[in-house]
């Protein structure tokens, strides 16, 4: 989520300026901006106003959210909050608090102590959110992105890579979900 | 006679096959004279792919996921900006420091570029050792240097070496999908065969869901109607119909030529008040608007050109009917920055810059897009472009789109005014791919020989469409169809199923088909060239090998990079007879663009633009006999363990014909023998070189070399003194020289050799005149000649005219006849 303020600057622009309401929104949404006093003449996405053009600049989530984070330690962006937990996931492998994921612990292992969700939640929840913040409409033709969540899709540059041995063409259907081209091209 | 060579290395001037002359290299357009400091940086051949010989550069390579911001790119659509070749030496100069006066002179009108080269006193680019670039044209008399060119005296011949090619390569973003979507700009110089990244753009698509881009075109157009003066930031036109045309806020204008590759200084409309006014800022800006206020004033009537960019995406979307068809409006060359410029969505306003969904209907049903294609533009309030729906995999719709026509109402970014008409569904066979599919063009042969038509590709089939035959509700769109057949059959290799787009390759009147690059040992993870037809007549024309070498920077330096598939889908497009082919991967691995001149190739090198390599006249003065012709050429690329082997060239040669281009070409054959060819006083050889291959490593040719008998004793024999006569008039000489095979007729010739006439001519095959006679043992003994080769030192020929006069002092000459 990122937190958007009417009249706030758009990024890169000396006269543009957001006419949109006040308000807590999705990283994508897209946010109403004009010269001052005047009609909306463009939207941006809700994470360009708060961040900048360096939210276009990375492939990767993870890349993403640790630019984010270090300007801004409390961001609520989903990449940013990604980024948190895969280091605080780090850390607590680090010290031994956390068991690799589909680990087998040695016999004589130290049972590992719960790593502490809360804190995690808790800054989730540090901003809470007005209701007539969220339904401040920015488009109303604007769907929520649950169906495809894009970090989901987002290949991991670490994952090993393999050769598509099986003929792939990306197929959409009508009515069916579309398919990342990227997704079948990649090896 | 002596056996003498003359040489030529490809260094000094070259002509364009358009101003052909016969002192000068000549090249087809695709075709490139390179120098550099070492002795094989010096070459000739198509434009050149790989690596240099110092393995520290690249030719006709990026790396799109290596950049400073790494955007995977695929779907390249070519701009070609700038096209110039030639000389231009009308006038004269005169030269202080940067400036340069010309008397007689008229570059602007001739279409010299900025970037061209000046050189002086000579007319003649072979005589100029030092060139100057070109800063900026104010005028038909006046240029502006890059560096000072010191003082040079009024009236000095000078010569511009035009040669100035640039292509604008747009590449669509294939990183997981997103609600933005970014297009990246390189830059590739034709002429040094360097791709130079200038950056990217991100679309903010006025709906936030996913976007996966499956077609692109960036669409450049110049307009140039009328004149303009300025005041300030005020441009009055005359002649202008800015508003009726319907150009945008962001495109960018320049003043004093309609030629863009003339315009030193741009600057950028912020606002369109009429057809006859609008204001320009100096500074570009993500909104077109709120920059630095121009503060400029030209006097009216002056030339001006406005550079319409546009770039059109489809798209399928996480939410299917948030899909279809995409412009962001109002583009311009300094938009594609390294940190990349944010283009907004739109709202509801018009021919601003900004990101419009042009879709077909309150609810999209262009919702399963496969891809775009781009028509002509009709005037500059219709171009159409078509957008193939699958709305089943086998059962395409075409929609049309004008996506110049006046918006209309538009809501949240949104109008569906530019939609034109849907066909109905046709069921085809194999699978619609959805990989930027879709090419409109017009071939010159086959079925659709002269009819502009859609070109698509399903797994397994090409079909066409022509335009006429796009309207609404139609159900019978298809004209006819291509099967895939790869070259020599299936029997030769397997169909593969897996095509995914086709394109037309431009210069050669041929389709280029590529596939996804995938599948095991069933597939052929080819790609083809082609000729269009209807009879199941296998492709022409295999190129491409999945050869899994990975081109990414941090490769041994020993490799060449070339394209191949690698499990990757190929996307093509070709411009100018150069095909841009992207493996369109999202690592580093498996994404790179390359620039192959697939146009040069040598089945199509004498077409309408003649893609061969002609040396000068080379002197062959006082031949008697053409031998041979050695060519010296780069056999492979790279470093010694992973070299790859160039591709194979042709030589030709000609004695007659050469100072008016007039005289006919005979093939040599790889053994060089130009035993054939009638001796003269001069011979050139031209060379055709194979582009569409293995490896698609064009051939670099350093040198040619002909070896010729001249008009004194042949090479083969000395004159022996001690086995003639003067006495009894006997000449003899000693066979010195294998043949390597039968001794060829032979010619003897007696001179008085104080007057020069010719006294005896003889041969020895039907000798009429005298006697050839034959000695093995060192002229102990002598029988009857022979035409068997040399097979000791001890063997000797003479030959005893029947009669000569006495009291004359002769000069016998023994040659090949």
């Amino acid at each position: 989520m990122v937190p958007i303020k009417k009249g706030q600057k758009v990024p890169e622009s000396n006269i543009l300026f957001v006419v949109a309401e006040n308000g807590e929104y999705a990283d994508t949404d897209l946010i109403l901006c004009g010269e001052e006093g005047g009609e909306a003449s463009g939207m941006y996405s809700a994470q360009y106003i708060q961040y900048g053009p360096m939210v276009y600049q990375f492939n990767l989530p993870e890349e993403l959210g640790a630019a984010i984070v270090a300007i801004d330690k409390d961001s609520t962006h989903d990449a940013a909050i990604l980024y948190q937990e895969d280091e605080a996931r780090k850390i607590s492998r680090q010290k031994g608090t956390l068991l690799p994921e589909n680990g087998v612990p040695a016999p004589d292992a130290l049972v590992p102590e719960a790593v502490d969700e809360s804190k995690r939640v808790e800054r989730r929840k540090a901003k809470p959110i007005q209701e007539e913040q969220i339904k401040a409409p920015v488009l109303e033709e604007v769907p929520l992105p649950i169906e495809n969540p894009p970090l989901e899709q987002t290949p991991s540059a670490l994952e090993p890579m393999e050769s598509t041995e099986v003929p792939l063409t990306p197929e959409t259907q009508r009515g069916a979900r579309a398919i990342d081209v990227s997704a079948t091209t990649q090896e | 006679m002596a056996l003498r060579a003359v040489e030529h290395i490809f260094t000094g001037a070259t002509a364009p096959y358009t101003n052909y002359d016969s002192t000068k290299t000549t090249v087809g357009d695709l075709i490139k004279q390179y120098t550099g400091v070492g002795v094989k940086d010096k070459y000739a051949g198509p434009v050149r792919v790989g690596r240099d010989d110092g393995l520290t550069a690249f030719y006709g390579l990026a790396r799109p996921n290596e950049t400073a911001t790494a955007v995977p790119g695929m779907y390249p659509h070519v701009v070609t900006w700038a096209n110039k070749h030639g000389y231009y030496s009308t006038g004269t100069v005169a030269v202080s420091g940067t400036a340069v006066t010309g008397s007689g002179t008229s570059w602007l009108l001739d279409g010299v570029p900025i970037g061209a080269r000046i050189g002086f006193g000579s007319t003649d680019a072979a005589n100029i050792t030092t060139w100057h670039t070109i800063l900026a044209i104010p005028s038909a008399t006046s240029l502006t240097l890059q560096i000072s060119a010191g003082t040079i005296a009024s009236g000095t011949a000078f010569v511009i070496d035009k040669n100035y090619e640039i292509d604008w390569v747009f590449l669509a973003d294939n990183a997981a999908a997103a609600a933005t979507r970014r297009i990246t700009l390189f830059e590739y110089n034709r002429n040094d065969s360097i791709f130079t990244w200038k950056g990217f753009i991100t679309q903010t698509y006025p709906v936030a869901t996913t976007h996966t881009i499956v077609g692109m075109r960036a669409v450049y157009a110049n307009y140039i109607t009328g004149t303009v003066g300025v005041a300030t930031a005020t441009v009055t036109g005359s002649g202008t119909t800015w508003n009726a045309d319907r150009i945008n806020i962001g495109s960018r204008i320049g003043f004093g030529s309609t030629d863009p590759t003339q315009i030193a200084t741009w600057y950028y409309i912020n606002a369109t008040g009429s057809d006859t006014s609008i204001t320009i800022q100096t500074t570009i800006t993500a909104s077109g608007t709120g920059g630095v206020a121009a503060n400029i004033n030209i006097a009216g009537g002056t030339p001006y050109v406005i550079e319409d960019l546009r770039i059109l995406t489809s798209t399928v979307n996480a939410t299917v009917t948030n899909g279809g068809l995409f412009v962001s409006a109002g583009m311009a060359y300094g938009d594609f920055t390294t940190n990349g410029t944010t283009i907004a969505a739109a709202t509801t306003v018009d021919r601003v810059k900004a990101c419009y969904w042009l879709a077909d209907a309150a609810v999209v049903t262009n919702d399963a897009a496969s891809g775009l294609a781009l028509d002509d533009r009709d005037s500059w309030t219709q171009q159409f472009c078509y957008v193939i729906e699958r709305q089943s995999p086998t059962t395409p719709a075409i929609y049309r789109y004008n996506f110049r026509v006046a918006l209309g109402t538009i809501t949240a970014g949104r109008t569906t005014a530019a939609f034109s008409l849907a066909t109905g569904v046709q069921t085809v066979t194999g699978n619609v791919s959805q990989t930027n599919n879709g090419r409109v063009g017009t071939l010159n042969h086959g079925p659709g020989s002269g009819v502009k038509s859609l070109y698509f590709a399903t797994t397994n089939r090409i079909y066409r469409v022509a335009i006429s035959a796009i309207t609404s509700a139609s159900t019978t769109f298809v004209s006819d169809i291509m099967v895939e057949i790869p070259t020599g059959g299936t029997s030769t290799f397997n169909a593969s199923a897996v095509l995914t787009s086709v394109e037309i390759a431009d210069q050669i009147d041929r389709l280029i088909v590529t596939g996804t690059g995938g599948g095991g040992v069933t597939t052929t993870n080819r790609a083809f060239v082609t000729q269009y037809n209807t009879s199941s007549t296998p492709f022409d024309l295999p190129f491409l090998i999945d050869h899994r070498q990975l081109d990414q920077s941090s490769a041994s330096n020993d490799s060449c990079p070339t394209p191949s598939p690698q499990g990757a889908i190929l996307t093509v497009w070709s411009a100018a007879g150069l095909t841009y082919i992207v493996r369109s991967g999202t690592t580093s691995l498996t994404n790179q663009m390359y620039a192959i001149p697939l146009g040069a190739d040598w089945d199509f090198a004498g077409g309408s633009v003649k893609q061969r390599l002609i040396t000068p006249s080379l002197g062959t003065a006082d031949a008697t006999k053409l031998k041979r012709v050695t060519v010296s050429a780069e056999s492979q690329l790279g470093g010694p363990t992973l070299a790859l082997p160039t591709e194979p060239y042709r030589v030709y040669y000609r004695t007659a014909g050469i100072s008016d281009d007039s005289g006919s070409w005979t093939l040599v054959s790889d053994t060089g023998d130009l035993s054939a060819a009638a001796a003269s006083t001069a011979v050139q050889f031209m060379f055709e070189f194979r582009t569409i291959g293995t490896f698609c490593l064009p051939a670099r040719i350093f040198s040619v070399s002909c070896l010729y008998e001249d008009t004194t004793t042949d090479s083969h024999y000395q004159p022996s003194v001690a086995n003639s006569n003067i006495t009894t008039s006997i000449f003899a000489w000693r066979f010195s020289t294998a043949f390597g095979g039968t001794v060829p007729t032979l010619r003897v010739r007696l001179y008085n050799a104080v007057t020069g006439g010719l006294l005896l001519d003889d041969v020895s095959s039907t000798p009429l005149l005298g006697v050839w006679e034959k000695s093995t043992n060192d002229g102990s003994s002598w029988g009857a000649y022979n035409t068997t080769d040399l097979s000791g030192s001890a063997t000797y020929i003479r030959y005893t005219p029947t009669s000569l006069g006495s009291g004359i002092k002769v000069r016998a000459l023994l040659t090949q006849n």
